[in-house]
């Protein structure tokens, strides 16, 4: 029973693994007859990892990267969420807030960062500003839309049932919007994670973006590749703890989605 | 419930957007934040010299190569990938964690060995359509409703009219749906590529103002990019109902 | 003695059998079932949601292959979809093209068939008339209700002047008077080609009332247990033929026939 078990686990993650792995292989094989020094073999970029991920680089450019992404990233959101919810449950807020919001959100997120950062000046403080102003935009738009969107009738049947305002947004409306604000949150994630990064480019000395760009600068293409490489899988890896947070957070969504 | 008419309704959001800016002006208490009429001033003139029009006119160039080459290649890829058997398993690994990493860390890599240019942009454009696009193509490739499959059967549809009137239309429809996106973002990273590396065009140009301090004219390129932005949404969303029409909310 | 311009099919199932592999569990859905059908013939299945019914058409169709027996149409072994079959589904919405008008998708059958477009256009009109959407042609399904984008299926279903015809639980999506039209005017159209018609319902009533002759389909696996000529005089008529008492001692017969 068990051996079955394993067997499936094991196929399962080979059939979706041995794509990039024989990529990577074939990589290694040919960089002797390339010799391109932009794209180094992998075995190059391992041995980076070994001089370059020492504490100290750590908590410098990862911890910094991280605080400044998630901590950007919850304030932007929840203050999205919650402007959203009270713009959207009223007609002519909305009619109003709607266009201006959708404006701002059209500007590219990375346009967002060199104005704040000319505003503020450098630091930490600026960068999570910055993510947080690109992530509160797109998170406060699709709120307002999905709270403007509530399916009438639930609207009707909580008036019926004496709901007051703040209870009806709470209670009935913010959760009616469940899906589409979860959508938006993840995308909001990307962006997040984009504005991180560039905001370390332009303005700073530590997090992963400025790494990457220090190590262009002064030539070290093996540690650029794997800041790159670290970046990419800091995204797989936060894409794959939001999806296993908000199956535990609504567990009753996602129920209901799969009896559709 | 009140309702407000159009010319009402753009006339209260001016005055909404005035307020808000000069709360934001209070708020930040910097110095270098600019009063709504100080942008006005530097935004209006610059709509007419030429320095301004060329920027826009190579962003939105750059962004549109960048689009179609890239919308070509994520449909060869795409639909490849989809008609190998196990291939979409096999990609979707590597496809989302390239997708995962923004895409303007590999700029340094491409300044490095190509030099910061138009076909620089380009290029860096096209990896973002395509890393984008792909999914959709996949999706749309899998996505055919399975009742139609089953219509295209009983009605005897030979393979090649299955492609032409079953396939392409679904696909098509799911692509479509993905092109807002693509554009977006695409002309995301043309401006990206100005601001970090000098590449030609709003980002630059943005940028410049930014180190020479020139708050006002910062904030007008921000206008400008929201304006950019805002059409794009609205014409796509335009085509979209156009040629979508028949598409049900699903 | 006017000539019968087209004529139905004769059916044939042998020892026909279906059964599905789910978790490496084999799953026998029904099995050596032993069916003839005569031309012209009205035959109609009854049975209980998930009892196989669907699954046991879509076999006579050639949609699915049996994993034991076979189906012979007219002597010939059903493989793929016959050219002188025609299938309509339960769902309407999504068996219809949404990208082609009305007229497009009716005259699809044809398609690389090899017939003149303008005898396809003829076609088209005439069946158009006949199901009552002429003034519909150039409209897109979506426009439609329910009940006609049905008419549409069934336009599609017969404008090839089928010698069988498919239906699988094709009015259960519509509302009831709308389904009294749909029936009789299958009724008329089959009457008319004179075509076999095999048809899948859970609706008893409906069974009795167009059919010559029910099934009952029950038990797991699935064989049919119940067998009833319906001897009800022709042309059936909502209002009479339902209040016939022989109309009513069937229904009874297989009301407690599914129940067994």
């Amino acid at each position: 029973m068990a051996n079955n078990g394993m067997k499936r686990i094991f196929g399962f993650i080979l059939q979706r693994l041995w794509f990039p792995l024989l990529i990577i292989f074939i990589w290694q094989l040919i960089q002797n007859k390339l010799d391109n020094p932009f794209f180094p073999p992998p075995s190059k970029i391992w041995e980076s990892v070994q001089y370059v991920v020492t504490p100290e680089w750590v908590t410098n450019s990862l911890t910094s990267s991280l605080i400044t992404l998630l901590g950007g990233y919850f304030v932007g959101s929840v203050l999205g969420i919650f402007a959203g919810a009270i713009l959207g449950s009223d007609a002519i807020a909305r009619t109003i807030f709607l266009p201006i919001t959708n404006f701002i959100r059209c500007i590219p997120s990375v346009a967002k960062a060199p104005v704040i950062l000319a505003l503020l000046g450098i630091g930490l403080t600026t960068r999570i500003v910055t993510v947080a102003i690109a992530v509160f935009f797109p998170v406060l738009l699709i709120t307002l839309r999905a709270i403007a969107n509530t399916d009438k009738w639930i609207v009707e049947y909580s008036n019926l049932l004496g709901f007051n305002y703040w209870r009806a947004l709470l209670q009935v409306r913010l959760p009616a919007a469940t899906g589409e604000i979860l959508t938006g949150l993840q995308a909001a994630l990307q962006t997040a994670t984009l504005v991180m990064v560039v905001s370390e480019m332009i303005g700073s000395g530590t997090g992963l973006g400025a790494f990457v760009m220090r190590s262009q600068s002064t030539f070290m293409i093996a540690d650029m590749w794997l800041g790159i490489l670290i970046l990419g899988v800091l995204g797989v890896l936060l894409n794959g703890a939001f999806h296993l947070i908000e199956k535990r957070v609504f567990p009753w969504y996602f129920a209901s989605q799969g009896m559709k | 419930m009140y309702e407000l008419r159009p010319s009402h309704k753009w006339f209260a959001i001016a005055i909404v957007s005035f307020f808000l800016w000069e709360a934001a002006w209070v708020i930040a208490g910097v110095d270098s934040f600019p009063h709504s009429w100080e942008i006005a001033r530097d935004f209006i003139p610059l709509l007419f010299t030429l320095l301004f029009w060329e920027s826009v006119s190579i962003t939105l160039l750059i962004s549109f190569w960048g689009f179609v080459l890239g919308t070509l290649l994520a449909l060869l890829l795409g639909i490849s990938i989809a008609l190998w058997s196990s291939g979409e398993k096999a990609t979707r690994g590597t496809i989302n964690f390239f997708r995962a990493i923004p895409s303007v860390v590999f700029l340094p890599l491409l300044i490095a060995s190509i030099g910061a240019s138009v076909r620089t942009s380009v290029i860096l454009t096209t990896l973002v359509v395509t890393l984008i696009s792909i999914t959709y193509v996949i999706r749309g490739v899998q996505g055919v409703d399975p009742l139609l499959t089953e219509s295209a059967s009983y009605i005897k549809l030979n393979p090649i009219d299955r492609i032409l009137i079953l396939f392409l239309p679904s696909m098509i429809s799911t692509l479509g749906s993905g092109m807002r996106l693509a554009s977006a973002r695409a002309i995301g990273t043309v401006i990206a590529a100005g601001i970090i590396v000098g590449g030609p065009g709003l980002g630059s140009a943005m940028g410049a103002a930014a180190s020479g301090a020139d708050y006002p004219r910062v904030f007008s390129y921000a206008i400008t990019m929201g304006i950019i932005g805002v059409l794009n949404y609205s014409g796509f969303t335009y085509l979209e109902n156009k040629l979508f029409r028949w598409r049900t909310t699903v | 003695m006017t000539k019968i311009e087209n004529s139905g099919s004769e059916v044939n199932t042998l020892d026909l059998g279906i059964s599905f592999v789910t978790k490496e569990v084999p799953r026998e859905i029904f099995k050596d079932i032993q069916v003839k059908v005569l031309p012209g013939e009205f035959v109609s299945i009854c049975g209980l949601s998930g009892v196989g019914k669907s699954t046991f058409i879509r076999v006579l169709a050639g949609l699915i292959r049996p994993t034991s027996g076979a189906v012979y149409l007219d002597g010939e072994l059903v493989t793929t979809p016959s050219k002188s079959m025609s299938f309509v589904s339960q769902d309407y919405s999504r068996s219809l093209f949404p990208w082609l008008t009305v007229s497009k998708n009716v005259a699809l059958p044809f398609r690389g068939k090899g017939i003149a477009k303008k005898e396809i256009q003829i076609r088209v009109t005439k069946v158009l008339a006949e199901v009552g959407l002429s003034d519909f042609s150039d409209s897109y399904p979506w426009q439609l209700s329910g009940g006609m984008q049905q008419r549409v299926a069934i336009a599609r279903a017969l404008v090839t002047r089928p010698r069988l015809l498919l239906l699988d639980e094709p009015f259960a999506s519509v509302d009831a008077h709308t389904r009294f039209e749909l029936e009789d005017l299958v009724l008329n159209l089959v009457n008319e080609i004179n075509a076999t018609t095999i048809m899948v319902t859970h609706d008893i009533d409906e069974a009795t009332y167009m059919s010559d002759r029910v099934f009952v389909m029950s038990g797991l696996p699935a064989r049919f247990t119940t067998e009833i000529d319906v001897k009800l005089p022709k042309p059936r008529s909502q209002s009479i033929t339902r209040s016939e008492p022989e109309f009513l001692s069937i229904r009874d017969e297989l009301y407690r026939g599914m129940r067994r």
